[in-house]
């Protein structure tokens, strides 16, 4: 465990002292959240050098530090001070408050002028049924803290429609000192841009964790999926491999079984459905995959986060889309290209400006 | 449809399921397993638990699925809850006792995830707070039920027995005392191990029930009272039993050495923690308060909280009218006697079942489940049969053909029916019949079992009948009894009469001589059991080139259902095999029978004085037909030749049809004093566990 570094003077790009600011998460989350907060650093360790306040939670026992926030931390020189008993800050952002769901406490105390907390999941699935406790993991760390602002910061459109509508629930009860942030904390989706395919074939593929929520029904994903595709391409598909053998047009790979890269330059078309009772909070895989220059298919919520950076559609109107854009190479490419143009909605120099207003009005906030 | 799923593919999830489902059938709803979701290698005993619950998915559309131990859903069982495949539209609840609401909150999501749609949740916690017994997996409820109808009367107590009990030296005495207690009859419910020392050990009790051999509601519905003893409720399956048992009445004693039933604020009573003290308690403290002891525990407000309604009312659930139900519609219709015969190596059982079914009254609805070399005979003679599967090599287990047998009799039978079961041992499709239906039953039993064969174990299951009926052999010498008690009638003889008189008697010579073209002086009718128990080729090729020699006789070899033929008998000028329907005319109009010495064939020769050559067949598994023969040779009423003496019986043939043995026979045989026949006593005996007074 890494000793808290003493706070050095930094600046931010206006030339104003930067405040002391924390970082807090259980830095073994694996997936989105990690990467995305990984991907923060590395863009804020341009203006301060970032400290980590991180959590053994009960929820990853176990687990390994994640990867990419390992990454960061050796590259960026990021402090790294693992469950200290007090976090002393001026803004104190704490990374998925989910993290938490799985223990009644959190045992260290915040002190701050102002806490973030930002909302990696969704507060509520579609359908309107709690995605964790979210009054116990925000209660947990209402009680641990002594700030004068709290804010929950969503990272898109859809993750903030899902925190105004638990606010505006039972709930939220105990929970209206909360006010949302203006700006959506999104993910940076610096990802290296690829030219897409001049020649698309019917070529498709899905990427994600292996989890039930990741997938639609079997129904949909026969219908995305079908055997008339030239290829279907399923990375995480851990739990898709008993149905294997009644669907050999399925190529099926477990989770990690390929290297992300290589499975892009399998497929032209990235088809994403989720359960239907479960929605991406942001979707950076999507992302990912637009940047990799493939044209993304998905439902109309997740699309939501993408404007048009994405098609929208069911997964019954998956095969004419994919037969339209065989046929129709040019505007195949043209979508992609679209797509990466949006893609600069989520880059970290925006982030930093958002960022930055974040931390620059909290003089009304004053210790 | 209800589809029952459990959290975990394990083998306490599957005991959960296989409880749930059968506590749902109870209430009338039609709960099912998915056959995809069973494990291989099923014990025995959970194979007939499970068999009735199965379903095809393929087949059957589910109208709700219920998942049980919800707060330990494991990813197996949500990919085949995602393979279901279920509509939006169809009801689909959790069920599970969540330790908070993170708990509740991730497992109806992992649940939502793989249907697709959000389920029910249901918290047990909330519903029931002081469960019977926790952790747990299937939830404990119990269907109310008024106290049972006795129509037998000794008290039924059952005794939950750790191994740890029945390993202490002093427990066989004390088991002795407990089963000598007038009017209670008692039973042992433990462990494999268990039961494998109460066998090793001679206990004088009956062989144990094991854990998970029986449904709880079975077990509630076999018993009064019930006393637990050990540190503990021994598991899910006991802690359901004894709320079934309490919520229809029942008795239950917590003698646990940590009160373990007590402290949930069931009724129960505090019984004492050593077994030596339970026949004392009852005598002093449960029998003389039976009726008073009920009284308290209707209406008790934890059985009460235990009630299966309040499940059903948190799920929506219309519980099913009775008229709604397969079996009570079935009730509505007359009482039904249904004669099970087994499959014998002959047609003995059923031809015997047949001649009892035939002595009932004409308002009865008599009818059989039976083999299939038994039904060409016995819907000759005008029953309607349910076809059961024989035994097979082919089946992958011994017990396969009894499972389907035991699907078939479960299907066939309702609550209001009888069964009159023939045969020699019990199979687990009739006792798990006659215990989860609570079926009237009877059990016609003869005797003359070869030594050694009067093991324990068949004749143990003889509790589970209302009458035992057991048809005399004709002679006082081979009538043993096995077995006593007031409900074990000893009748006469059950024999088939169908004399046949001198007229009757031409016409079919005449008629046989016209089907076979050829005129005879002397008719040989040979019924040797056709290769089933024993190979007879060599007496049958013995006998044929015997005949051959005298063109002018007729040979009959007559052919059982199950009878195999060797091609070279059929090669005889004047042998031909035959089958037929009419064995007891061929043998009455034959000059001499050849005959295996079964029950019904003795006995048949005995009352219609037909001259023989016997040739016991012996097997393992069958009666002692040596004895029977020797009975009737030893008294010069017939001739008894070992299979191996084949120039003994040329020679007894020659004296038969050459000399004036058959008819020196014929005349001992009308000289012969018989035991008046036990048909109509048997008849009687049957009507009266149906419930027709006469």
């Amino acid at each position: 465990m890494n000793n808290a570094a003493p706070p050095v003077p930094q600046r931010g790009d206006g030339g104003h002292a930067m405040p002391r600011i924390v970082h807090v998460l259980d830095p073994r989350f694996p997936g989105g959240t990690s990467s995305a907060v990984a991907q923060e650093l590395d863009v804020l360790s341009a203006l301060y050098r970032p400290r980590i306040s991180a959590i053994s939670s009960a929820m990853f026992k176990g687990h390994e530090l994640a990867r990419p926030l390992e990454q960061v931390v050796r590259a960026k020189g990021v402090t790294l001070e693992w469950d200290p008993k007090v976090i002393s800050a001026d803004l104190v952002i704490v990374h998925n408050p989910s993290f938490l769901k799985f223990q009644s406490t959190f045992d260290a105390r915040i002190i701050a002028r102002r806490l973030i907390v930002v909302t990696h999941e969704n507060f509520l699935r579609p359908g309107g049924e709690e995605g964790f406790d979210v009054a116990a993991c925000l209660g947990m760390i209402s009680r641990a803290s002594l700030v004068l602002d709290k804010v929950l910061a969503p990272v898109s459109p859809s993750n903030r429609d899902t925190i105004l509508q638990w606010m505006g629930g039972e709930n939220a009860r105990d929970h209206h000192d909360w006010r949302l942030a203006d700006d959506d904390w999104f993910n940076i989706c610096d990802f290296p841009i690829e030219a897409p395919n001049a020649a698309p074939g019917d070529r498709r593929g899905r990427l994600s964790r292996p989890g039930f929520e990741k997938f639609p029904a079997l129904d949909a994903m026969e219908a995305c999926f079908p055997p008339t595709a030239e290829r279907n391409v399923i990375l995480g598909a851990d739990t898709l491999m008993p149905l294997g053998a009644d669907h050999p047009h399925w190529q099926l790979i477990p989770f990690r079984g390929l290297e992300i890269a290589e499975f892009f330059r399998q497929i032209d078309f990235f088809v994403y459905f989720t359960a239907p009772v479960w929605q991406e909070s942001f979707g950076r895989v999507i992302a990912e995959a637009i940047a990799a220059g493939k044209l993304v298919l998905t439902d109309s919520r997740t699309a939501a986060n993408f404007g048009d950076s994405v098609i929208s559609t069911t997964p019954a109107g998956v095969d004419e889309l994919i037969a339209h854009f065989v046929r129709n190479p040019d505007r195949y490419a043209a979508q992609v290209r679209r797509g990466q143009a949006g893609l600069a909605r989520f880059s970290g120099a925006r982030f930093r400006k958002v960022f930055e207003r974040h931390v620059m009005n909290m003089g009304e906030a004053a210790l | 449809m209800i589809f029952v799923e459990a959290g975990k593919d394990d083998e306490r999830g599957l005991d959960a399921k296989v409880q749930f489902a059968h506590l749902l059938r109870q209430a009338g709803y039609h709960a099912v397993l998915e056959c995809e979701s069973l494990a291989e290698g099923l014990t025995p005993a959970r194979q007939y638990l499970v068999a009735p619950l199965l379903a095809d998915l393929a087949e059957n559309a589910p109208e709700r699925l219920l998942v049980i131990g919800g707060d330990g859903l494991e990813d197996s069982v949500l990919e085949r809850i995602r393979s279901y495949r279920l509509r939006p539209d169809t009801p689909a609840a959790l069920i599970g006792r969540f330790e908070n609401r993170q708990a509740a909150i991730s497992a109806q999501s992992k649940l939502a995830y793989a249907l697709g749609y959000e389920p029910q949740l249901v918290d047990l916690c909330e519903l029931q707070p002081k469960p019977i017994r926790a952790p747990h997996v299937a939830p404990l409820f119990a269907v109310s039920a008024p106290a049972p109808v006795r129509r037998a009367q000794p008290l039924r107590l059952f005794m939950v027995l750790p191994e740890e009990i029945l390993e202490d030296p002093s427990t066989p005495p004390v088991l002795d005392t407990l089963a000598q207690m007038a009017h209670v009859e008692c039973r042992v419910i433990t462990s494999g191990h268990g039961r494998e020392l109460m066998r090793k050990q001679g206990h004088p009790l009956p062989s144990a029930i094991g854990f998970s051999d029986l449904a709880p509601t079975t077990l509630a519905g076999m018993a009064d009272i019930l006393a637990i003893f050990g540190p503990s409720l021994p598991g899910e399956q006991m802690a359901a039993f004894s709320l079934n048992l309490m919520a229809r009445g029942g008795v239950v004693i917590d003698a646990t050495s940590s009160d373990a039933i007590v402290q949930t604020g069931a009724p129960v009573l505090r019984g004492p923690y050593a077994l030596a003290g339970l026949r004392t308690f009852l005598e002093n403290q449960v029998l003389p308060n039976l009726e008073a002891l009920r009284n308290e525990m209707a209406g008790h407000p934890w059985l009460q909280a235990s009630d299966l309604s309040r499940l059903e009312n948190a799920l929506g659930m219309q519980r099913p009218k009775p008229a709604e139900t397969g079996e009570n519609v079935a009730s509505g219709t007359a009482r039904r006697v249904i004669f099970n015969p087994t499959n014998g190596v002959g047609l003995g059982h059923a031809q015997r079942a047949a001649v009892v079914a035939s002595a009932l009254g004409d308002d009865i609805d008599a009818g059989f489940a039976a083999f299939p070399s038994c039904l060409p005979m016995l819907q000759a003679k005008g029953f309607n049969c349910l076809p059961l599967v024989s035994r097979s090599d082919d089946f992958n287990q011994p017990h396969a053909n009894d499972l389907l047998n035991y699907l078939r009799l479960g299907q066939l039978l309702t609550p209001r029916d009888t069964l009159i079961f023939d045969g020699g041992y019990v199979f687990d499709s009739v006792l798990r019949n006659i215990v989860e239906k609570q079926l009237r039953a009877v059990w016609i039993r003869r005797g003359l079992w070869q030594a050694g064969q009067a093991r324990r174990t068949p004749l143990e299951r003889e509790i589970y009948f209302d009458k035992v009926i057991v048809p005399q052999e004709a002679f006082d010498e081979l009538n043993i009894d096995y077995s006593f008690g007031k409900e074990v009638h000893h009748v006469g003889p059950v024999v088939q009469l169908a004399p046949q008189n001198a007229s009757a008697r031409a016409a079919l010579r005449a008629g046989l001589a016209q089907r076979f073209g050829r005129d005879y002086t002397h008719l040989v009718v040979t019924m040797l059991g056709g290769g089933v128990a024993a190979d007879r080729t060599a007496q049958m090729q013995t006998l044929c080139a015997q005949i051959a020699a005298h063109p002018d006789w007729l040979h009959l070899m007559v052919v059982w259902p199950n009878g195999k033929v060797g091609a070279p008998l059929y090669g005889w000028e004047n042998s031909f095999p035959v089958m037929t329907q009419r064995a007891l005319g061929l043998a009455q109009a034959a000059d001499v029978l050849v005959s295996a010495a079964g029950y019904n064939s003795v006995h048949e020769v005995l009352y219609h004085g037909i001259a023989t050559i016997f040739i016991p067949q012996m097997a393992s598994y069958m009666d002692d037909q040596e004895r029977r023969a020797r009975a009737l040779s030893d008294r010069d009423l017939a001739v008894t030749v070992s299979a191996d003496e084949l120039m003994a019986l040329q020679r007894h043939l020659a004296d038969f049809l050459e000399g004036d043995k058959a008819a020196e026979i014929r005349a001992n045989l009308q000289a012969q004093t018989l035991p008046d026949t036990g048909t109509e006593r048997a008849a009687r005996l049957v009507e009266e566990v149906a419930g027709y007074v006469r």
